[in-house]
C-alpha cells in the first residue's frame, strides 16, 4: 500500500530571540492510501502546529524544520514556495473546528468552489460549479444548486461542515486532515460527520488525518492512532488496542478514564496541566502528573520501545514488559 | 411556592421586513419547576431551544407567553431588582467570549463584587483570593490576564465570577463542551463539588448525555422548541423511551447509524419529530402527541409511549 503521508524524525522548532524552542520532537508518523490515523492530542501537544508545519503554513522566519517529510511519495520542498502553494489543497486538504470562521461571509458558497478550482486547475466557472453539485450530493446536502447560491451565514454548522469537505475533497488529495472537526458540533452532528468521513474513506479510498482530543471520536474512526503529549508522540498503536483497553503510556490510560461513562461515581481526575513551551524541560514531559513516575524519570531520553511490531511506546516504565 | 416556576412559556422571533415577515417559534409551550438545591438538565441539539430558554429562566429576555417565577415573583420586569439579578447567575460555553481578555482574574471576580456591594471595596481582595483559591486559581496567578490562561483555566475563573454574587441559581449554558476531555473531568468534579458547598440549583444545558447524567438529578429533552420527553428521577435514566432521546444516547455512545439527514423540515402539523423518527406512521403525522405521565415521574411526548404502557 503506497503512503501518502510520511514523515520522519520530524521536529519543529519556535525560534525567540536567542532561544529556539522546541515544539514538536523527532515525529514519524505515517499514512497509507486508504488509511484514516488517530491523532489523540489535547490544546497545546503541537497537533495542529504539526499539520500546518508539514504542509510549509508557517512562517521561515519564526519556525524552524527538522527532518523529511513526503506527500504522495514525493519529498516536500520548503525552499520552494510555489511548488509549496500549488501541493497545498491539490495533495492535502483541511477541515477545521469550527466551520463559520472558515468561509468568507460575504462570498456565496459558489464563490468559494470557484476559488479553489481557480488556483488549481483549468476548470471552467461552470464545470467548477456542476462538479460543486456532485459533491454536495454525495454529502447529504438537499438541492445543492441552491446552496450554492447562498451566503455562509445562512447555512447551519452541520451543513457547512459538509461544504468544507465537499471543497476539501474536489482536488481528491492524498489526505484528508480534520482537526477537531466535531469539537464545537452538537453530538448528532458530529455522528452524521464520522458516518461521512467514514464513508468517503471506504467507497473511495480517501485517506484521513483525523485529529482530536475527544478518544472516543478517534476510536470510532480510525485504523491506527498516535498519542501527542507536549510534543512527542508518546504511544502509537492500531485502534483495536484501544477498544481492549490494552494501551500502555499512562497518559494514554488517564485519557480513557476520564470520560464520565454514564455513572454518577466521581471522576477519576488527571490534576495539572501540560508544561508550557517554556517551562518544558528535558526528561519525560509527564513526569510531573504521571503516577507511575521517579526520579529517573526526569532524565529520561524519551527513547522509544516496540510493545509489538505495531504499538510503540516512549515510557521508562514500559521498558522491560515489551 | 416552588423555588422556580415556568408556566407555558412560549418565545417567538420574527424576522424580515413589512412584506415577508417570518417567525421561529424558538421554545413552545414549556412548562416545568425546580426546587432548590437539585440540578435539572436540558437536553437537545442546536436549534431546540434550550439556550433560548435558559436565557429567559435568568432574565436576560422576556417571555411571549406565560411567565417564568423564581421565588414566587415574576423573572422579567423592565427594571429587574439588584437582587434578582444577583440570585441568578451564568457560566457559558465560551470563556474567551465572555470575558475581558485585558483584566485580570482579580479583576474578573471583583466585578459583581463591586456592582452588588457585597463586601467592602478593602476586603474584596480577599474574597477574591478565597474564590481563586477554591477554584484551584492559586494567588500567584491573581494579577495575570485573561488572555494568558488556559480554556480549562478561564472557566475555573467563570465560576468564580458567578460565585462571587452568592447566586442561589446558577445556569450552565454547555460549561465544558469547549474544554479538552481530560479538563472536563476536572470541571465537572469542581461543579459537583462547589453545589453541595455553596448549595446551590443549576439549570445544566448540554448537549453532552454523560455530562448530564452525572451531575443531573432530572432531566428534560427538547426539540425544535417543544418537550419531548422528561424524567424527574435521573435513575429512570434506562427508561428514557423517545425516538429523539434515544437518538441521542445513540450518538452519544457512537453508535453505527446508516440514516442520513439533510436539513430538517419543520412540520406544520402532527409531531415535530415525525420526520426524523423511524417509527412514525399516519397518525404521527396528523396528530400531535400531547406530553402525558406513562409512569410516575416520566412524562413523553410520543404516541407510542403511551401506547407501549397501555400494553
Amino acid at each position: 500500500m503506497k503512503e501518502q503521508l510520511r514523515t520522519e524524525k520530524w521536529s519543529v522548532y519556535l525560534k525567540q530571540q536567542d532561544k529556539r524552542l522546541r515544539v514538536i520532537t523527532e515525529t514519524d508518523l505515517k499514512i497509507k492510501t486508504g488509511e484514516i490515523i488517530g491523532l489523540i492530542g489535547e490544546s497545546g501537544c503541537g497537533k495542529s502546529v504539526f499539520w500546518k508545519s508539514v504542509l510549509g503554513l508557517q512562517n521561515p522566519a519564526v519556525w524552524e524544520l527538522e527532518g523529511n517529510a513526503w506527500i504522495r511519495g514525493e519529498m516536500v520542498n520548503f525552499q520552494n514556495p510555489e511548488e509549496l502553494r500549488s501541493m497545498r489543497g491539490r495533495e492535502a486538504a483541511v477541515i477545521l473546528q469550527d466551520p463559520m470562521s472558515s468561509f468568507d461571509q460575504v462570498f456565496t458558497i459558489e464563490q468559494h468552489f470557484w476559488e479553489t478550482a481557480k488556483a488549481h486547475t483549468n476548470w471552467s466557472r461552470k464545470e467548477t460549479a456542476e462538479k460543486a453539485v456532485e459533491l454536495l450530493r454525495r454529502l447529504y446536502i438537499r438541492e445543492p444548486e441552491q446552496v450554492l447560491q447562498m451566503y455562509p451565514f445562512q447555512c447551519s454548522g452541520g451543513m457547512l461542515q459538509r461544504i468544507m469537505i465537499a471543497i476539501a475533497l474536489m482536488m481528491e488529495p492524498a489526505v484528508l486532515i480534520a482537526d477537531e472537526p466535531t469539537t464545537s458540533v452538537d453530538v448528532t452532528v458530529q455522528r452524521e460527520i464520522l458516518s461521512m468521513l467514514k464513508e468517503l474513506n471506504q467507497k473511495q479510498q480517501t485517506s484521513i488525518l483525523y485529529i482530536s482530543h475527544d478518544l472516543r471520536a478517534v476510536e470510532s474512526i480510525s485504523d491506527y492512532v498516535y498519542v501527542m503529549y507536549a510534543g512527542y508522540v508518546v504511544e502509537s498503536f492500531p485502534v483495536s488496542r484501544l477498544k481492549e483497553e490494552n494501551v500502555r503510556h499512562p497518559y494514554t490510560q488517564k485519557l480513557l478514564e476520564a470520560r464520565p461513562s454514564f455513572t454518577k461515581k466521581r471522576l477519576p481526575v488527571l490534576q495539572g496541566r501540560p508544561p508550557e513551551l517554556m517551562e518544558r524541560q528535558s526528561g519525560c514531559p509527564f513526569a510531573a502528573r504521571c503516577p507511575m513516575a521517579d526520579e529517573a524519570c526526569k532524565t529520561f531520553d524519551m527513547k522509544k520501545t516496540a510493545i509489538s511490531e505495531n504499538h510503540m511506546v516512549r515510557c521508562r516504565k514500559q521498558e522491560g514488559l515489551s | 411556592m416552588s423555588f422556580l416556576e415556568i408556566k407555558q412559556v412560549s418565545k417567538t422571533y420574527k424576522s424580515g421586513g413589512k412584506f415577508h415577515s417570518r417567525e421561529i417559534q424558538a421554545v413552545k409551550d414549556v412548562s416545568f419547576t425546580m426546587e432548590k438545591g437539585e440540578c435539572l438538565a436540558i437536553v437537545g441539539e442546536s436549534g431546540s431551544g434550550k439556550s433560548t430558554l435558559g436565557r429567559m429562566v435568568v432574565g436576560l429576555e422576556p417571555t411571549t407567553d406565560g411567565e417564568i417565577l423564581f421565588q414566587g415573583s415574576k423573572v422579567w420586569s423592565k427594571h429587574m431588582s439588584k437582587e434578582r439579578r444577583q440570585a441568578l447567575q451564568m457560566v457559558y460555553q465560551n470563556s474567551f467570549e465572555v470575558t475581558n481578555p485585558k483584566f485580570t482574574a482579580a479583576q474578573i471576580v471583583e466585578e459583581p463584587l463591586r456592582y452588588f456591594r457585597l463586601v467592602p471595596p478593602e476586603k474584596r481582595r480577599e474574597r477574591e483570593q478565597k474564590l481563586l483559591a477554591r477554584m484551584g486559581i492559586p494567588e500567584s496567578e491573581m494579577d495575570k490576564k485573561a488572555a494568558s490562561f488556559s480554556g480549562g483555566q478561564l472557566q475555573r475563573i467563570c465560576i468564580a465570577r458567578a460565585l462571587a454574587a452568592a447566586p442561589e441559581l446558577i445556569l450552565l449554558d454547555e460549561p465544558l463542551s469547549s474544554l479538552d476531555v481530560s479538563v472536563q473531568a476536572q470541571i465537572l468534579n469542581l461543579l459537583q463539588d462547589i453545589k453541595e458547598e455553596y448549595q446551590l440549583t443549576y439549570l445544566l444545558i448540554s448537549h453532552d448525555l454523560e455530562v448530564v447524567y452525572y451531575l443531573s438529578d432530572r432531566l428534560i429533552v427538547m426539540y425544535f422548541g417543544k418537550v419531548v420527553e422528561q424524567i424527574d428521577d435521573i435513575s429512570l435514566f434506562e427508561e428514557l423511551s423517545h425516538p429523539y432521546s434515544l437518538d441521542l444516547i445513540d450518538a452519544a455512545t457512537y453508535q453505527e447509524t446508516d440514516t442520513h439527514h439533510g436539513e430538517d423540515v419543520l412540520p406544520t402539523k402532527g409531531c415535530i419529530y415525525a420526520s426524523r423518527c423511524k417509527r412514525a406512521c399516519e397518525r404521527c403525522r396528523t396528530e400531535e402527541p400531547m406530553l402525558r405521565e406513562i409512569r410516575p415521574k416520566h412524562k413523553i411526548a410520543c404516541h407510542f409511549g403511551v401506547e407501549d404502557e397501555k400494553e
